[in-house]
């Protein structure tokens, strides 16, 4: 191995998704964290709807002084911000936009960084080489500066965009993990067989060789997961990224950064939800990594 | 060595790379370093082509290009739009100190980071490992500003403990001499504590992992029946196998801990790369920024470049390949 | 290990880096009575170029006008006409020739540059000049039209010859150049003074001298001992730079600052409960307002469909409550809006005749001109154009932002659709100024309380727009008013004039004048100081002191050894 980020060559055989997900059923801890994952997940794509709930059984005046900065009460559990909205509601809907950017970039991520570590390790030689030596250029590039660069100069750009880039910037160390997941399940011998057999190269790869990499797919993936919702909330508390009326978790720490003496809530409540949603998918990370055996990950 | 400078050119390349990346991107952003100029009512627009005209900008894009290339080359990277200095210089005066920052955070946090995993490897699944575990975790799930604030908050404006801002020592007899770097040295504390917070947990975690690996290995057992204390064939033996994963780690921290410090600076107003950075990107200072981007990326590369030096000289078997 | 080796290297390494960053600077006692103390003032940006020609920012001017000095200095009241309120300067005193075409000065002979240089008319001369010669690319250069040129009699004594009688004339004369060393600027091609060394570390005659600058760190000033009018009360100021808003907030709260000027409405009560600080709130010289475009966006020619009707406007703008706006959006950091000026403006005017905030009026109003809500979608329209528009808002302020919305959603309550479309700043300015917009949130900043800038903003010339009346607003009355005040050296009369002018376009309402932002200070209590003015509150900082009794630590730093002669 030359390369700086080795991956495991004699790893044995990954479990595919579905055994994994059984096996994680039965790790208290991971139930939790999966169960905190979907209670913001299930907020987020209700939010809309609660948040008309409780603006009908709370009604806020965002002109008038009285609704605003209010101290987390009954009415509103996470008291009222600023500009007289409810937080609760705000942390919902920005959980739409912190959640779906994780989502989609990481779906990006893992999609891009999972095809180019199968074919390079899959058809090794000269692919291999050149691709690899592309991603560790990738690597070694200062993401966070390019992020800023980028959307300071672009600070209108929609969130789509935003989860796009994100996404285009976050799969090169889990390319290297693929890859060499890759190059020790195709010397297995059912790999080996199903060639003998007169398999194509295709069929090979898609039906032997990705079954058995997507669970180490899986592990980097909760990391990039992870990664992400922490570079929208650093770009947003650069004033970057989410722009108002839209909302984001990063966006509301930033908004309530100035508060925190006064009206605490504003910018703890979203940070905490940050911090539980980076927690949940690291700690599902650690326990996908123990089950599927992934001996060196990319650190993060 | 062909290794060695098989990184070197692809050192140079991402760099390179990324240059060019960022300067056609930034030229592709909707406005101009001049927007600020044309708010105010009493210069014409005459006077404002003038001076895109003296920085070069009603070029081809591809000849600014090329000669940006060539100056860069030679070592100039332009001249701040904002402030009329060469960006070379700007960036003399920032880059020390972000890479200060960064020199004592990175032993600092390995120190730290190591030595809990190393407890945490002792007695895995204790009561210690799990606790320890689940609070770097968490601390590593903080966004890096919002712990930077509640630092700032806390320990600096609310106990006191701390100075808010840096440089300002001169103000309180403590400019230079002992009392001086004693200052230096609390200006300091803030900062690098947020960014040894943020990344203890991660070289714990890698720590742990790399000697539970080695642990079940046969020449640990095989010290062990020599007779040697359990704690020393810890120390010894799995510690020093365990380091290779430590350096390999410590190269990509370069990135990381770079990204780290560009919020840091900015809450604790330290007057660094992220600092020029972010000022550069909002004023749409052409030439810094792309600059500011170059040679973040030239920090990153020679930082992985050290790293992997390093690795050859802990780790003798990657030598041979 | 042999990782350990390089430990005691690493360790030196950082001692060398740390000693590096320290600097020699001896000791000093704090002056006796009000001489002595520091200032620090903590800004939430860099400053730029620091050549008075190029200092476009505020934070450059507030270093520029510390270190420079102009002839004479306008008074707090910002007036720009005549010579009422100017403060003597660099010039001892001043007299006007019987045309009136000619004002001469005659120069303290007791100025000093800071580098011990005598100041003489030869800099005078040279610094109209410079400004002047369209090489040299001044910021001011376009406000000095109305001089002729500049002659010295004498080595302390200088004329500067007016084109033609104007009531600013004095004001353009003496106020608005700060005067530059020629024996240290000439030698240099006027095209390339932006990188002159006084770019980065000036040197001026003003009261405060240069010492030195840490880029994005802080900007050292100290108080000139040998300034010809007395030196300073103060020994240094020191102008801290934050990395952000909140960074600044926390250095004035935790006692390292003591002065911030742009505080949020959040802290202001935090400042108010912090002992130590005082909050003080300042007029600033800002106006913002909602832009109708007057034209159609795809074709200038002809009238924008919706507010190309005047009564349709004035609808409107009875619609828009400006009161509440304000208080939502800024509490106590703004006040309503009166009309295209602030009120720190010397000829504005609060008397004149609101269009009121009266919601049933302005829907009885938008019915009777046929905008009716006929197909029950919640929008009203008129032969086939729905009242809709796009409110164009810069994603760079926080404030509008929050303003467009709740603008659009009390005009929703009436049956007006607005769309809000934050943009970028760069393209906010580059629509208004290609007219490709239906309406905006806009402002206007006044350096000055000189009115003259109405008629680039608001008036036109030969029926057609002015350079910067983005919305297209023409009225022969406004534009009548406009020249004959500014022309008018009667106080009285011109205050006539403006007023008419203010009324006919607070009638014919080419834009709702919400709000006029203030500027919350925080301050350390131990400052003795004049009242703030507006626009430029740092031009007294000469007379600020703090009492022998109340000084703190930093006070007793002393002077630098670098200012002391």
């Amino acid at each position: 191995m030359t390369t700086l980020v080795s991956g495991a060559p004699l790893a044995p055989p990954a479990p595919a998704a579905p055994t994994l997900l059984r096996r994680l059923g039965a790790r208290p801890s991971a139930v939790a964290a999966l169960s905190v994952l979907a209670v913001l997940a299930a907020g987020a794509l209700l939010a809309p709807w609660i948040a008309a709930r409780l603006h009908a059984t709370a009604p806020l005046d965002p002109m008038s002084a009285g609704s605003r900065l209010l101290a987390p009460s009954l009415a509103h559990p996470f008291g009222t911000d600023a500009q007289g909205r409810d937080v609760l509601a705000q942390l919902l809907l920005g959980g739409r936009v912190s959640l779906a950017v994780a989502a989609v970039s990481t779906l990006i991520a893992a999609f891009l960084g999972t095809a180019v570590g199968v074919v390079a390790g899959h058809l090794g030689g000269r692919t291999d080489a050149l691709l690899m030596r592309g991603v560790d250029t990738f690597l070694a590039m200062p993401r966070i500066l390019v992020l800023i660069a980028l959307f300071a100069l672009w600070p209108t750009a929609p969130v789509s965009g935003l989860a796009l880039v994100i996404g285009a910037m976050s799969w090169f160390g889990l390319s290297r993990v693929v890859r060499a997941q890759t190059l020790a399940v195709r010397v297995r011998d059912h790999v080996a067989a199903a060639r003998a057999l007169g398999a194509g190269e295709l069929h090979v790869l898609l039906r032997h060789v990705l079954p058995n990499v997507a669970g180490v797919a899986l592990v980097a993936a909760t990391l990039v997961a992870g990664e992400v919702v922490g570079i929208e909330a650093g770009l947003s508390f650069l004033g970057l990224g989410v722009r108002p009326p839209d909302t984001s978790w990063g966006k509301m720490v930033q908004d309530g950064v100035s508060f925190l003496a006064s009206a605490w809530w504003i910018a703890v409540v979203p940070a905490l939800a940050i911090a539980l949603t980076v927690a949940a998918i690291s700690h599902l990370g650690d326990v996908l990594r123990d089950l599927v055996d992934v001996r060196q990950l990319p650190p993060r | 060595m062909s290794r060695a400078l098989r990184r070197v050119v692809q050192g140079a390349a991402v760099a390179a790379l990324v240059t060019t990346l960022a300067f056609f991107l930034i030229r592709l952003a909707p406005g101009d370093p001049f927007a600020t100029l044309r708010e105010n009512p009493n210069l014409s627009p005459a006077t404002i082509d003038d001076l895109r005209t003296r920085f070069g900008f009603d070029q081809p894009l591809v000849v600014q290009y090329a000669r940006y290339v060539r100056r860069a080359l030679h070592g100039d990277l332009g001249i701040s739009v904002g402030t009329r200095r060469p960006v070379t210089e700007a960036i003399g005066d920032a880059l020390p100190r972000t890479l200060l920052l960064m020199g004592v955070a990175i032993p600092l946090s390995f120190a730290a980071g190591m030595a809990l995993g190393v407890a945490q490897a002792a007695r895995p699944r204790s009561r210690f490992d799990r606790i320890t575990r689940a609070a770097t975790t968490l601390l590593y799930a903080q966004p890096s500003f919002l712990l930077a604030v509640v630092l700032l908050l806390v320990f600096a404006a609310w106990l006191g403990l701390f100075q808010t801002t840096s440089g300002l020592g001169f103000l309180y007899g403590a400019g230079s001499g002992w009392a001086g770097f004693v200052w230096r040295v609390r200006e300091l504390t803030l900062p690098v504590l947020t960014l040894v917070l943020l990344t203890t947990g991660a070289v714990a975690r890698q720590q742990r992992a790399a000697l539970l690996e080695v642990l079940p290995e046969e020449f640990v057992r095989t010290a062990v029946a020599k007779g040697a204390a359990p704690r020393a064939v810890l120390l010894r033996h799995a510690l020093r196998n365990a380091m290779l994963p430590m350096v390999t780690l410590l190269g990509l921290a370069f990135p990381a801990l770079l990204g780290g410090a560009v919020f840091v600076e900015q809450v604790f107003s330290w007057p660094g790369m992220g600092r020029l950075l972010v000022d550069a990107a909002a004023t749409r200072d052409y030439f810094l920024l792309t600059g500011c981007v170059l040679v973040g990326s030239v920090t990153v590369v020679v930082g992985s470049l050290l790293a992997d030096l390093l690795a050859l000289l802990v780790d003798p078997r990657q030598r041979a390949s | 290990m042999r990782s350990r080796s390089l430990r005691p290297a690493g360790l030196l390494l950082l001692l060398a880096a740390l000693a590096a960053c320290t600097d020699d600077r001896q000791p000093a006692d704090g002056g006796a009575g009000d001489i002595g103390g520091t200032l620090v003032l903590v800004v939430p940006a860099r400053p730029g170029n620091l050549l008075p020609l190029y200092a476009d920012r505020a934070q450059s001017k507030q270093i520029t006008d510390l270190v420079y000095e102009r002839l004479a200095e306008i008074g707090p009241g910002l007036n720009t006409v005549g010579e009422e309120g100017f403060e003597p300067r660099l010039a001892r005193s001043w007299e006007w020739s019987d045309d009136s075409l000619a004002i001469t000065f005659h120069l303290d002979p007791a100025a000093r540059w800071h580098d011990g240089t005598p100041v003489r008319a030869a800099d005078v001369r040279f610094t109209f000049e410079l400004n002047m010669d369209s090489t040299a690319q001044s910021v001011d250069r376009e406000y000095l039209a109305a001089i002729d040129s500049v002659t010295t009699p004498d080595s302390l004594t200088v004329t500067v010859w007016a084109a033609r009688r104007t009531p600013e004339q004095f004001y353009d004369a003496a106020g608005r150049l700060s005067i530059l060393p020629r024996h240290l600027l000439a030698d240099t091609p006027r095209g390339q003074l932006t990188e002159h060394a006084l770019a980065s570390s000036p040197m001026g005659s003003g009261p405060f001298r240069f010492v030195r600058a840490v880029p994005n760190q802080l900007v050292e000033l100290a108080a000139d001992t040998a300034y010809h009018l007395g030196r300073p009360p103060l020994d240094r100021v020191v102008i801290s730079i934050a990395g952000t808003p909140v960074a600044a907030t926390t250095q004035l709260l935790a006692g390292d600052a003591d002065v911030y000027e742009a505080l949020r409405p959040e802290n202001m009560a935090q400042v108010a409960k912090t002992s130590d600080l005082v909050a003080r709130i300042v007029p600033a010289a800002q106006y913002s307002f909602l832009l109708f475009n007057l034209r159609a966006p795809d074709d200038p020619q002809r009238p924008h469909p919706v507010f190309g009707d005047r009564a349709t406007r004035r609808a409107l703008s009875m619609l828009v409550d400006r009161e509440g706006l304000t208080r939502a959006v800024f509490d106590s950091l703004a006040v309503v809006g009166v009309g295209p000026f602030p009120r720190v403006l010397p000829v504005a005017d609060t008397t004149l005749r609101q269009i009121p905030f009266d919601v049933a009026r302005g829907e009885a109003l938008l019915d009777s001109l046929g905008w009716r809500d006929a197909d029950g979608d919640g929008v009203r329209e008129r032969s086939g154009q729905p009242l809709a528009f796009t409110l164009t808002v810069p994603s760079s302020s926080s404030f509008r932002m929050r303003m467009g919305e709740l603008l659009q959603r009390q005009l929703a309550a009436s049956g007006v659709k607005v769309d809000v479309d934050v943009v970028e700043f760069n393209v906010m300015g580059s629509r208004l100024m290609s007219g490709h917009f239906d309406s905006a949130l806009h402002q206007w900043a006044l350096g000055d309380g000189s009115p003259a800038g109405l008629q680039a903003t608001w008036g036109s010339v030969d029926g057609q727009p002015a350079t910067q009346n983005y919305g297209g607003y023409v009225s022969e009355t406004f534009d009548a008013q406009v020249d004959s005040g500014l022309a008018a050296f009667d106080k009285a009369e011109r205050q006539a004039h403006f007023s008419r002018a203010f009324q006919t376009i607070l009638d014919d309402a080419p834009a709702v004048w919400i709000y006029e932002p203030r500027q919350p200070f925080g301050i350390h209590a131990r400052f003795q100081h004049p009242p703030l003015r507006p626009a430029s509150w740092w031009i007294d900082l000469p007379r600020w002191s703090v009492p022998a009794d109340k000084r703190i630590e930093r006070d007793r730093a002393g002077l630098p050894a670098i200012a002391r002669r």
